[in-house]
């Protein structure tokens, strides 16, 4: 590629010359002067013309070569020569020394482009911003970061720009403290964008001499912006701040937890406490063993939660007896790592041994209630059935050709001592509820499962509730398939949910019928009672199997019972692995279902 | 010689009560005997050798099933009949067969079934005059 300076060499050494040899030489030939020397004159005065031209010093050039020429134009008139080269040298020495050191300083100049260029380049892709200025405050060098961020198209849109351009005044404080100092390293250095908005630099400058001049120069390094690194430095503050906020938080809640609660590692070191774990287990508990710190061994404990929860990323629950009769439950949770493998075991300790002894203590309260009650219930129960039987047998028969009133008095008292028998054994039955119920959920129901005939335990259901249907008319269907396998279960148990599903389809039919069937599933016998009677609200269906909820609860007459009746049928059920439902339709009656095991299948095993 | 009853409870109205369902036995020569608890009970029997004997369960001194098991123990006593009469959720009776009750009864009890089974364990026949 040419280059401005090898243009202008063509010029002036390849068409000029030309023009110097065809005239001016043979001109200065012609007046005595040697031809080296005409040619030398020539070509140096019009070189050194053309490039001084170029260098913007033509009028110069042009005036002394003018000047020379007059003169050697007067020595050739006058025929003297020699004077002639003579008058002109003093004028054309110094332009062809000139003329030397401005060749010399294009061809720097020329090598200058070529590293400028490069230079260009390199601090074009420097991420900081740079500037450097000429003692004047004028730009003379910019990258391209910092023709960015002051919202120019490029480094040469920057390039000659004055501080009272870039900086909004000549003089800033910044550029004064430079000349001064010579240096600063840090400094906010506000300058103006082309749209004209402040941009501020976090800036170090400063001042340079030039090479081969006595002129200084300021240079400007300005990373990103303070403010910028400001907004960053408060943004990274509060984001540590809300972590320590946050840890400290999550730290004091950890503390606050009544049980000791631990992290372990996988090989059983303990890498958190909490505050209740240090006190109770000492203040060196972080960095030891657990099985060392809790237990006092010297191997990891054989019935280790931990361990499990380790190997089966689950949460394990373990109840030990460790100091004296002092229960401990141990939880462990798995802490899941991003890979989602375990990478530490909370441990989580509490104290049962109040709740296991409260459980005790409630279901010895129980059996002592339970008998307390029982036993006054008998004998009212008991000499109300001894009044009954007298009063029939002793006097009834003396009564019954007495007067009428008497004889009514009598029948008035009898019938209300059936009323007293009757909600007597209510009462027997809500003691008995209650103590199966918290029997069931304290879990301390034993079954004694064994594998039982389905048709003769509908059969039993059906015979036991037939009392019920006096005065309804009302049609009891069973439904058993002839050929069914046996279920397996605690024969009495299953019998009451059955007999007590039946009891309550009665009880809420006034007239249709009451199917109970039976139906074979792979695994299990499922036993339906279905009524066409009056239905369950849909907003009483949820709650139907807790206790005490009985539906239609606001009705009139409702039938007697003890609203514990569906809860214990479903303890009862859960207890053999079977599941209990309700269907309802008010107005088109229920299906209450429940399922249990069949005797040839895998599910018994799981039955206590 | 007559047959005898005992009665071991300790409370008074429950007494009372067997009393007066059993009472018509009396007329047919069975005694009727009472024990207030569990160890006066086991001293009555072994003087008294009752052929029946209805237990209470939860008495002072000695529970209804230690009792059993004492008399079923001694082989004097072989001819009583034992009757527990419990309420439901109590203590559970002894797993040994050889010195458990021969038969439970759960409170609250039908009188009509009690004396009717007293009746037969004693071999006696009822009139109960319908």
């Amino acid at each position: 590629m040419l280059r401005r300076v090898d243009v202008a060499f063509l010029l002036t050494g390849a068409v000029l010359p030309a023009l110097g040899a065809f005239v001016a030489v043979p001109a200065l030939q012609a007046a005595g002067v040697p031809r080296e020397a005409a040619v030398g004159a020539v070509v140096g005065l019009w070189v050194g013309a053309a490039l001084l031209a170029a260098r913007g010093i033509r009028s110069h050039v042009r005036g002394a070569l003018d000047d020379a020429l007059t003169r050697l134009d007067e020595g050739l008139r006058r025929g003297d020569a020699a004077g002639a080269v003579e008058a002109i040298d003093p004028v054309v020495r110094p332009v062809f020394a000139r003329l030397q050191s401005v060749l010399a300083q294009v061809e720097v100049a020329g090598q200058a482009i070529i590293d400028r260029r490069e230079l260009q380049q390199v601090i074009d892709s420097m991420p900081d911003s740079l500037l450097v200025l000429n003692q004047d405050g004028v730009v003379e060098l910019a990258n391209a970061t910092s023709a960015r961020r002051l919202g120019f198209g490029g480094p040469h849109e920057v390039v000659g720009l004055g501080l009272d351009a870039l900086a909004g005044e000549v003089t800033p404080g910044w550029w004064q403290a430079l000349q001064a100092d010579g240096a600063f390293t840090t400094r906010d250095v506000r300058l103006r964008s082309r749209a004209g908005n402040v941009v501020t630099f976090s800036a170090a400058a400063r001042v340079f001499e030039r090479v081969g001049s006595t002129r200084s120069a300021g240079v400007l390094v300005a990373r990103e912006s303070a403010a910028e690194v400001n907004l960053l430095t408060q943004e990274l503050a509060a984001t540590a701040e809300r972590l320590e906020v946050s840890e400290r938080f999550f730290q004091d809640l950890f503390d606050a937890m009544e049980d000791p609660i631990t992290v372990l590692s996988p090989d059983f070191e303990i890498l958190q406490a909490n505050r209740q774990a240090k006190l109770v287990f000492g203040r060196d508990l972080i960095g030891r063993r657990c099985y060392r710190a809790f237990r006092m061994r010297d191997t990891p404990c054989e019935d280790c939660p931990a361990r499990e929860t380790f190997a089966a990323s689950t949460s394990v629950s373990v109840e030990h007896r460790i100091f004296g009769n002092a229960i401990t439950r141990i939880s462990t949770y798995p802490l899941l790592g991003k890979d989602g493998q375990v990478q530490a075991v909370i441990n989580h300790k509490r104290d049962v041994t109040k709740e296991r002894q409260l459980e005790d203590l409630k279901a010895s309260f129980l059996a002592t209630v339970s008998h307390e009650l029982r036993t006054p219930l008998t004998s009212i129960m008991g000499f109300n059935k001894l009044n009954i039987r007298r009063l029939q047998r002793f006097v009834r028969p003396w009564v019954a050709e007495g007067p009428e009133e008497v004889r009514t008095a009598l029948q008035k008292a009898l019938s209300d001592m059936e009323v007293m028998g009757s909600e007597g054994e209510r009462l027997g039955r809500l003691v008995n509820d209650v103590l199966d119920l918290s029997k069931l959920e304290a879990g301390k129901l034993r079954l004694a499962p064994e594998s039982f005939e389905v048709l003769p335990l509908v059969q039993g259901a059906v015979t036991a509730t037939s009392s019920l249907l006096a005065g309804r008319h009302l049609l009891v269907l069973p439904d058993v398939p002839e050929i069914t396998p046996a279920a397996w279960g605690d024969r009495d148990r299953i019998s009451q949910v059955l007999v007590n599903l039946l009891s309550n389809a009665i009880k809420y039919t006034a007239r249709g019928e009451v199917r109970v069937a039976v139906v074979v599933e792979s695994k299990m016998v499922r036993f339906v009672v279905q009524d066409s009677g009056e239905g369950i609200a849909p907003e009483d269906l949820p709650f139907i199997f807790e206790r005490f909820r009985q539906a239609g609860d606001n009705q009139k007459g409702k039938p007697a019972g003890t609203g514990l009746g569906l809860a214990i049928c479903k303890q009862i059920i859960q207890l053999h692995g079977g599941e209990i439902t309700v269907e309802s339709r008010v107005g088109h009656g229920s299906t209450f279902a429940f399922t249990v095991p069949r005797a040839d299948a895998s599910t018994r095993d799981s039955l206590g | 010689m007559s047959k005898r009853i005992l009665i071991v409870d300790d409370d008074t109205h429950i007494r009372l009560l067997l009393h007066r369902t059993l009472e018509e036995l009396e007329g047919m020569g069975v005694e009727i005997h009472f024990a207030e608890d569990g160890l006066d009970g086991l001293n009555q029997t072994r003087a008294l050798q009752p052929d029946l004997m209805f237990l209470d369960v939860m008495m002072p001194h000695m529970n209804g099933f230690e009792v059993c098991r004492e008399v079923r123990r001694d082989p004097a006593l072989a001819k009583t009949h034992i009757v527990v009469l419990t309420a439901r959720g109590q203590t559970q009776p002894p797993l040994d067969l050889r010195y458990a009750p021969h038969e439970i009864m759960t409170k609250p009890f039908d009188p009509d079934i009690i004396v009717a089974r007293a009746a037969q364990v004693l071999g006696v026949s009822l009139d109960f005059g319908f």
